[in-house]
């Protein structure tokens, strides 16, 4: 708990320092302080988990409405090592990174007193704390979007991001006033305790929280915010809210409707599930046609926040048809799933600021060969892939084969709903898995292979050694993980156990092997790995016996010699298969025009084609919402017509409405 | 004999067989339409051939020169740790067949890979080909596989296998001829045969796996047919074990090692001129008729779990 409190504290001290400090020595100073303030609440988390006390601490005097309630339980620590994993990096990738406004007093503050606020929210023990925390992270997120507000399109996604945030909050308040309601308490460790009851406000408290927190973490139809908000903001602050915030929403789920709402109807959990299965699958589809290199990440960010809220609520349906011991284990997967893709998508939201700033472009149909240009950056972006591919030995395998196995394991002697529920979310995974790893060859084949597709600015700058030593870093928590998931599993089975109350041991986990005992099968990453060692020397011995002359040739073009970097496959060429199979979900715009020659309309003279994937939920649900909106505030104005003897009355008629009120 | 040893010989099992099943399909559709046909030992023969050849590359050079040895060892790595000729292999407690299935898939990703290095507009062509399908094709094998799954709740291949050798009514059940089904034609499309892709076409246009792989030559398209080889073998080799798995050894004695190899070689092999024999029979689909069959290999692998969940 020390560590914690001195952690939070030099957090604190980074905002202090970002104030305070001289212009030049601002971002490196409050950088300093601020990966300190992760490393060590990402240790005190370390130390939670290895141990098995929870602890709490209650700061009296440091708000002025109440004190301040912390608790570090195991659920707390798992997703506070997301959090502290995500900070670090993105904070030591803005010290080399930070340029202009990102290194102005207001942006620096607002970072860290957003990183601070993502500390913050899973050790909160009671409800004002955690409300507090939200709504910081959430307003702060908000103003550094607004750090390149000349940009029409952030200044959009801005708007987008408040409404939607607000509303979650709204959400997440007054579900969280209803729980409190039942259980009279505000702390979540005596609500849980209180185990309150299935009424009325029960539903509403349930179905208020997890919308709230379901569109925190992007699910679908309340994912709007997501792919706009994601990729205007500045680089680290884009890690920090795809790596680290949308986990706190599905963080939430874990925390309230989980663990707290335990005797809610299992029909509650499916109508979320099928909201997971839908979002994972919607967000891996947009991923694999979004040919902006930041917007495709955003959506598949939607995609694994998916797959984690269907794990999360598989555990609820399988806890009450009384198989806590799946349920734990799919727990397992979804926190495994949320370290998995905090490195990974901060890695790739990380790297794509970096290319963005050596190319001046995100569009993927403009980008190419970036490996001969930025050799470092491809490879921990192809490390980045892999695991959200799911290639064994990342950590996005080890996620998402904990979470199949958990379905798997649903499928056998349960009723008919938790059968139903394992189907679900086996297809599910099984949908989006293959989709994802479209995207993901899109984004390293079309985007740093192959030949540059158009012309680079000549004063585009490389890689620095921030920036590499954050990306380094998670590329090896990415690998490491993969590779030793035991000892990591073996923790974060403790926190399972808690939220979902099994009182078998669950996934076990050692140094070789992870073991689940629900399915009877295990995962030997390490002899793998040595597997995988030794067949490669294998091969490369085999080869020595053949030729080893390499000869540098043309490729094949059909016989013709000018091959241009316009006849590559572009992202928009590659996604186009999946787009046409997929055309009744996806409802892309094709324009093709065609315009003749003068003299003749049989000969063709210029052929275009464009084709648009807009987000059909967005156009659907939306759209009317905002013209009605627009139409309301446009009928409004007539209320306010600029006379000042009309505002008087107003003011007037509205005193003494408060006076009948009151009296 | 050791775990080690039985993986080790599954490996080389494996590519050596697949070489030969290549040859076997290509004899089978030769006799099939009349001609006498190379001998079955003729792919074994070209590998041998290519291997002692200059490599030519174009562009994207360090990527061409790293896909065929993650094919390989991508595959090699499944090959060893799937129980095949028998279920006691290297680390057999880990033998959860979704590790064969991402590994498989990791091979897919660097052929993919190689394709758009090499900045040609057939390697694009042909890696957005191949993971468009091989997208629709992970949903049926995942499925399908559980579908297997289902009767020991256990995606652990040892502990099917043992339970499928001890009672072989089971492979009589409506669920696993469902599932079986379903592999049959994931099988088909992950291998490149017909109707999906055909694998002997010169034509640039209809190529989807092919023209992924244009550009390699000499020793390195000696390593990579290898691995596709062995790609294929593995494939039908793990399809002929679960359909039928008589004759797996279940203990690690060299005897029942030996005869689970003969069978395994039999049944792989049966089922490699049951391919063929399709084959010859069919045309190749249009590119987007290819859904249609993915999506209907999807359904059946559904209706296994159903149905095998329901009959349990």
């Amino acid at each position: 708990m020390t560590l914690l409190l001195a952690g939070l504290a030099l957090g604190l001290l980074a905002v202090v320092l970002a104030l305070a400090s001289p212009s030049r020595a601002r971002v490196v100073l409050a950088g300093t302080s601020g990966v300190l303030a992760a490393a060590l609440v990402g240790a005190a988390a370390v130390v939670d988990l290895a141990g098995r006390t929870t602890r709490t601490v209650t700061i009296t005097s440091l708000l002025p409405f109440a004190p301040l309630h912390l608790r570090l339980d195991a659920l707390a620590a798992a997703v506070e090592l997301v959090v502290a994993l995500v900070a670090i990096a993105a904070q030591v990738f803005a010290v080399g990174y930070a340029r202009g406004r990102l290194r102005s007093r207001t942006a620096t503050v607002l970072q860290g007193l957003f990183v601070l606020a993502l500390l913050v929210v899973p050790v909160a023990g009671d409800v004002t704390t955690f409300l507090f925390a939200w709504e910081l992270m959430a307003l702060t997120s908000l103003a550094l979007l607004l750090v390149d507000h000349e940009r029409p399109s952030a200044r959009a996604a801005a708007v987008w991001y408040g409404a939607m945030t607000q509303g979650g909050a709204a959400a997440i308040t007054l579900g969280l006033l209803a729980v409190v309601r039942i259980t009279h308490a505000t702390s979540f460790a005596s609500m849980a305790a209180a185990r309150p009851g299935t009424g009325v406000l029960g539903v509403v408290a349930f179905v208020l929280t997890a919308a709230g927190f379901a569109s925190k973490a992007g699910a679908v139809p309340l994912h709007v915010w997501l792919p706009r908000a994601h990729p205007e903001a500045p680089t680290p602050v884009s890690a920090l809210m795809s790596g680290a915030m949308t986990a706190l929403g599905l963080y939430g789920v874990a925390r309230v409707d989980l663990g707290v709402l335990v005797e809610i109807g299992r029909g509650w959990w499916i109508g979320l599930l099928v909201v997971g299965v839908l979002s994972a699958l919607f967000g891996a589809l947009h991923a694999v046609t979004s040919t902006d290199l930041k917007r495709l990440l955003a959506y598949s960010t939607i995609d694994a926040m998916g797959l984690g809220l269907a794990g999360l609520a598989g555990a609820g349906v399988l806890r009450a048809e009384g198989r806590p011991e799946i349920a734990a284990t799919l727990v397992v997967g979804v926190l495994v799933l949320l370290l998995a893709h905090g490195a990974f998508k901060a890695l790739l939201f990380l790297a794509a600021g970096v290319v963005e700033r050596a190319t001046g472009t995100r569009d993927l149909d403009r980008l190419g060969g970036l490996v001969g240009l930025l050799p470092r950056t491809t490879a921990a972006v192809a490390v980045a892939a892999g695991s959200a591919a799911s290639v064994p030995l990342g950590a996005g395998f080890v996620g998402e084969w904990i979470l199949v196995e958990g379905f798997v394991a649903g499928l056998g002697r349960t009723a008919p709903g938790g059968v139903a529920t394992a189907l679900v979310g086996l297809v599910g995974v099984a949908l989006t898995s293959g989709l994802t790893a479209v995207a993901m060859v899109k984004l390293l084949g079309v985007g740093f292979l192959g030949r540059a597709r158009a012309e680079r600015p000549a004063s585009g700058t490389g890689e620095g050694r921030a920036t590499g030593l954050a990306l380094a870093l998670l590329a090896l928590v990415t690998v490491g993980v993969g590779v030793l998931p035991g000892p990591l599993v073996a923790v974060l089975a403790r926190a399972a156990r808690d939220v979902v109350g099994s009182a078998s041991p669950g996934p076990a986990g050692s140094i070789t092997s992870l073991t689940l005992a629900s399915t009877a099968t295990s995962l030997r990453p390490l002899g793998l790995a040595a597997g995988a060692v030794a067949l490669v020397g294998l091969v490369v011995l085999a080869a020595r016996g053949g030729s080893r002359v390499v000869r540098a040739t043309r490729a094949w073009a059909c016989g013709r010699s000018d091959l241009s970097p316009r006849m590559q496959y572009t992202a928009t060429s590659f996604a186009e298969p999946v787009q046409r199979v997929f055309a009744d979900v996806l409802r892309p715009t094709v324009d093709v025009t065609v315009s003749h020659e003068e003299e003749s309309r049989e000969i063709e003279s210029v052929l275009a084609y464009r084709s648009r994937v807009d987000d059909a939920v967005e156009r659907a649900l939306y759209d009317p919402l905002v013209r009605a909106h627009d139409a309301l505030g446009r009928r409004a104005r007539i209320l306010a017509n600029g006379s000042v003897h009309r505002y008087l009355a107003y003011g007037f008629v509205a005193l003494l409405i408060v006076l009948v009120a009151l009296g | 004999m050791s775990g080690y040893l039985l993986s080790a010989l599954q490996v080389l099992l494996v590519a050596v067989g697949g070489l030969l099943l290549t040859g076997v399909m290509a004899k089978v559709r030769a006799r099939a339409e009349g001609r006498v046909g190379a001998p079955v030992t003729q792919p074994l023969r070209e590998v041998a051939k290519w291997l002692t050849r200059e490599s030519p590359r174009a562009g994207g050079a360090s990527v061409l020169a790293a896909v065929p040895y993650v094919l390989l060892v991508t595959t090699g790595l499944a090959a060893a740790v799937v129980p095949l000729a028998g279920v006691v292999t290297a680390g057999s407690s880990g033998a959860d067949v979704l590790i064969a299935v991402f590994l498989l898939l990791t091979g897919s990703l660097a052929l993919a890979l190689g394709g758009l290095a090499t900045g040609t507009a057939f390697g694009g062509m042909g890696a957005s080909r191949a993971m468009t399908l091989s997208a629709l094709t992970e949903p049926a094998l995942l499925v399908g596989l559980a579908a297997l799954a289902v009767p020991q709740r256990s995606m652990n291949l040892a502990t099917l296998l043992r339970h499928a050798v001890a009672h072989p009514t089971g492979m009589a059940s409506p669920s696993h001829v469902l599932a079986v089904a379903s592999l049959l034609v994931v099988v088909i499309a992950e291998t490149g045969r017909l109707p999906v892709d055909n694998p002997s076409t010169h034509l640039e246009l209809t190529m989807i796996h092919e023209a992924m792989v244009l550009e390699y030559g000499g020793r390195d398209w000696a390593l990579l047919s290898l691995g596709q080889a062995m790609r294929l073998g593995l494939l039908f080799s793990l399809l002929a074990t679960l359909a039928v798995p008589w004759g797996v050894a279940t203990s690690g004695a060299a005897l029942p090692v030996l005869v689970g190899v003969v069978l395994l070689g039999a049944k792989a092999a049966v089922l490699a001129t049951g391919v063929a024999l399709i084959e010859v029979r069919s045309a190749k689909l249009r590119l987007f008729r290819v859904p249609e069959l993915l999506a209907a290999a999807f359904v059946l692998a559904i209706l296994a779990v159903v149905v095998g969940v329901v009959a349990r």
